[in-house]
């Protein structure tokens, strides 16, 4: 019972953390289904301690403490950059949708490792469906929830704006 | 005993596409073997098909199942892969591989030999590519649908540039009609007919044009009405939507006001599934609702009649010529087990008639393996290689226009396609992008990593900042001519081989100066209509990537357009062609080349299109060649 209770006031505190710092509701947050999946990706690929101190940490530091970086894009898209690949837009590029062109030199399956930080990886597929950052651009994300048959004809809704018609 | 709906086009048996075994597949004789299921082949298959003759595909990807399950895993695939290109629904198969943007790079005696499928060993690399699983490059198309200009047909002529064609617009003009209703094409006639193409009169696409984007609207203040002057000539400019083969609204003047009833997902029972574009921004790599057109539509209605089988994980690796008449005997397939394993099985099939439809690449790849250049009178199986040299450009708008919304891509600048500068420079079609600096730069997650890692911003001045931003991106691509070129080619080296020991593709593509002072003037006409939009120019480009390429002292990115054409060129002599005009060999009586290796050349306009007018065009010539090699002993009903 204990360890249950743990358990949940722990996840609560990384939801609670993580509606602070991606700027979205911790309702939104549950919302998406993934809070336990992303909880035990962190637990996992930082330990209890480092993610411990994250949540800890104080949000406007700077520097700032790079785990609290990985949490940030793994809700807003799903994927986990490992901290010791913050600030690599040539690994992001890697994994955006649509994106061509020669990858960089990070291991990937059992290819040799030019580069000795661990790969990103997808959370599992819901993940990316989940991702907050289609919400935050007012879109969908790319291949799923798709807004119906010429939707994209009218004037785009954005955090504070709402454009009017062109002509 | 069926239990399927014979009069809807997208049900069809379950395990049709596997009720082929090898052994049936290598007993007797077939009217026709098509190598690849793609497109190209899927045509071919139904039309001789619907004539009543036997037809054995040979599909060297995956493909158990047409069925919707299959389709579902691909684009679960998608969701979850971590590297999301143009390759990343469709799983890795090391049995018949496939080209990976993500595996550009010059091939050095230190390369792993599993790091790559198409060999370059030059600086400057392609990252185009094709997809090797059942529906071929269909799969990942964008699906735009655009005509060729009347005048690509015959540019050497007018311009004295490139090749002429040994057919006309008009020669092809009512099989890209049959074309546009197999792939099921939505646009205005009245908003298509410019440059001088035409359409027979009272004639209409079968469904309306996709509804422009916000963002295209938002281009088109800026743009329509702007004048560029070129080679003395003046040009004004619109934004233009494209053609495309995606289900729309159906238009009921469609065939003299019969209409047009759209084609929806494939599947073995009734699924409420592509209808029309839902809109989820993801043409390329899969439409998730099968909106767009793949050749699995067309491959289903080919294997419902009984006379058209299939075998997949079957690898055309021999064409077998008899050497005393050039006449194909046989295609030597190995058929592996699993994408796991690299056991398989050897077996030749034979048929009446041979075509092969696997791609520009992998047609010549295959030729070449097989020893046939020898026999080639031209020596060009392989040569003029040519795909379209995209060159992007992308600017910072100054109010939010909705990108990441739409299809890929409804609109864009299409004026420049064609006229008399084309005997200087290359002519170029304009994209403007709804997906954003994505191809460019990796959008929307590198302005993730940005804003997060690099800007420290957090909360509620993240998630605005980064609205703010994607909203207003602007990437125009844009798509140039590429002319035939021979020294532009696919090889095979000895040294290259696949895991089941077939040679992988060697390719050497150089972006000659026609085509570059074609990009030299898009890249100014990008800044001059960013001017005009009071949008900022981010435009950026990298003199250290595979695909830089330096002219007039500027360095350039010029990316592949996965559009590959001219391995096995048409043309009205053997000396120096490969096929006639009807994509039938020169060099052996029995065996057709079909699908975009035998374009002369592209223009502006992506392949598919005229692939697939080509594809009706030549079934009908196989059909007759059919029927005279077999009228003697088979009566056909």
């Amino acid at each position: 019972m204990t360890q249950e209770t743990t358990a949940g006031t722990e996840l609560r505190d990384f939801v609670k953390f993580s509606a602070a710092v991606t700027g979205f509701s911790e309702f939104d947050l549950w919302g998406t289904g993934q809070a336990e999946a992303y909880h035990r990706t962190a637990v996992d690929q930082v330990g209890q301690e480092s993610l411990r101190a994250a949540l800890a940490s104080d949000p406007s530091a700077a520097p700032a403490d790079p785990v609290v970086a990985s949490i940030i894009k793994l809700w807003y898209v799903g994927v986990w950059y490992g901290p010791e690949q913050v600030g690599r837009t040539d690994v992001a590029a890697w994994t955006a949708p649509g994106r061509s062109g020669a990858k960089p030199a990070v291991a990937e399956g059992g290819r040799a490792a030019e580069d000795p930080s661990a790969p990103p990886f997808v959370v599992s597929p819901d993940a990316y469906t989940e991702g907050l950052l289609w919400r935050a651009i007012g879109a969908h994300p790319s291949g799923a929830k798709a807004p119906g048959y010429g939707s994209w004809a009218t004037p785009p809704a954005v955090e504070d704006h709402q454009e009017t018609e062109v002509r | 005993m069926t239990s399927y709906d014979v009069t809807d086009p997208m049900i069809f048996p379950a395990g049709a596409a596997t009720q082929t075994s090898a052994a049936e597949a290598a007993q007797g004789e077939w009217d026709a073997v098509v190598v690849g299921g793609g497109m190209a082949g899927s045509i071919v298959a139904e039309q001789l098909g619907n004539a009543g003759y036997r037809v054995l595909i040979l599909e060297a990807g995956p493909g158990k199942d047409l069925d919707l399950a299959e389709y579902e895993s691909y684009l679960s695939r998608f969701y979850g892969a971590a590297v999301k290109d143009n390759q990343s629904p469709y799983p890795f198969n090391p049995n018949a591989r496939m080209p990976r943007s993500t595996d550009t790079m010059p091939v050095r005696p230190d390369t792993p030999r599993d790091d790559f499928y198409l060999v370059q060993e030059d600086g400057y690399c392609t990252d185009t590519t094709f997809t090797r699983v059942l529906g071929g490059t269909s799969m990942h198309w964008e699906g735009k649908a655009l005509r060729m200009l009347p005048e690509d047909f015959d540019l050497r002529t007018k311009y004295g540039q490139g090749l002429n064609w040994p057919l006309s617009y008009d020669d092809l003009e009512p099989y890209y009609r049959q074309a546009e209703a197999e792939l099921g094409v939505s646009a205005d006639v009245e908003e298509q007919a410019y440059l001088g193409m035409h359409f027979p009169e009272g004639y209409v696409f079968p469904m309306r044009r996709m509804p422009p984007s916000y963002l295209d609207r938002t281009v088109a203040r800026g743009v329509d009405g702007m004048r560029v002057t070129l080679a003395d000539d003046d040009y004004t400019l619109r934004v233009r939507t494209f053609p495309q083969a995606r289900n729309g609204v159906p238009n009921p003047a469609y065939d003299g006001g019969k209409g047009f009833v759209p084609v929806g997902a494939v599947s073995t029972s009734q699924v409420e599934e592509g209808e029309r574009c839902q809109g989820n921004t993801n043409c390329v790599p899969i439409c998730p609702v099968q909106a767009k057109y793949h050749a699995g539509k067309t491959l289903t209605k080919a294997l419902r009649r009984g006379n058209v089988k299939i075998v997949t994980q079957a690898v055309a690796s021999k064409v077998e010529i008899d050497e005393r008449d050039g006449r194909v005997t046989g295609i030597t397939v190995k058929n592996y087990r699993s994408l796991d394993s690299d056991s398989y099985e050897t077996y030749t099939v034979k048929g009446t008639v041979y075509v092969l439809c696997a791609h520009a690449i992998e047609n010549a790849r295959l030729m070449l393996a097989s020893d046939m250049q020898r026999m080639s009178r031209s020596k060009l199986i392989g040569c003029n290689l040519m795909d379209h040299a995209y060159l992007l450009s992308w600017g910072l708008l100054p109010k939010p226009a909705g990108t990441m919304r739409g299809t890929s891509c409804t609109s864009g600048i299409t004026d420049l396609r064609g006229g008399r500068f084309r005997g200087t420079q290359a002519g170029f079609g304009v994209d403007i992008h709804n997906d954003g600096w994505g191809w460019a730069t990796g959008s929307p997650y590198t302005d993730l990593v940005e804003l997060v890692d690099q800007q420290g911003l957090r909360g509620t001045e993240l998630r605005r900042t980064l609205g703010n931003r994607i909203s207003r991106q602007l990437l125009l691509a844009f798509m140039i001519d590429l002319l035939p070129e021979r020294s532009n080619k696919v090889t095979v080296d000895d040294r290259y081989r696949d895991a089941l020991g077939n040679l992988k593709p060697v390719v050497s593509l150089k972006i000659p100066p026609y085509t570059m002072r074609g990009a030299a003037f898009a890249r100014k006409l990008a800044a001059d209509i960013f001017d005009r939009l009071g949008a900022e120019d981010k435009t950026v480009y990298h003199r250290d990537r595979p695909s830089a390429v330096e002219h007039d002292g500027h360095w350039y990115n010029i990316v592949g357009g996965n559009h590959l054409a001219g391995t096995h060129i048409m043309g009205s002599d053997p000396a120096t062609s490969v096929v006639d005009h009807t994509q039938h060999s020169w060099d052996h009586d029995n065996l057709y080349l079909v699908g975009p290796g035998s374009l002369p050349s592209i223009g502006t306009s992506n392949i598919s299109l005229t692939m697939a007018a080509l594809a009706f065009r030549s079934a009908g010539h196989i059909a007759r060649h059919l029927r005279a090699a077999k009228a003697p002993v088979t009566v056909r009903g």
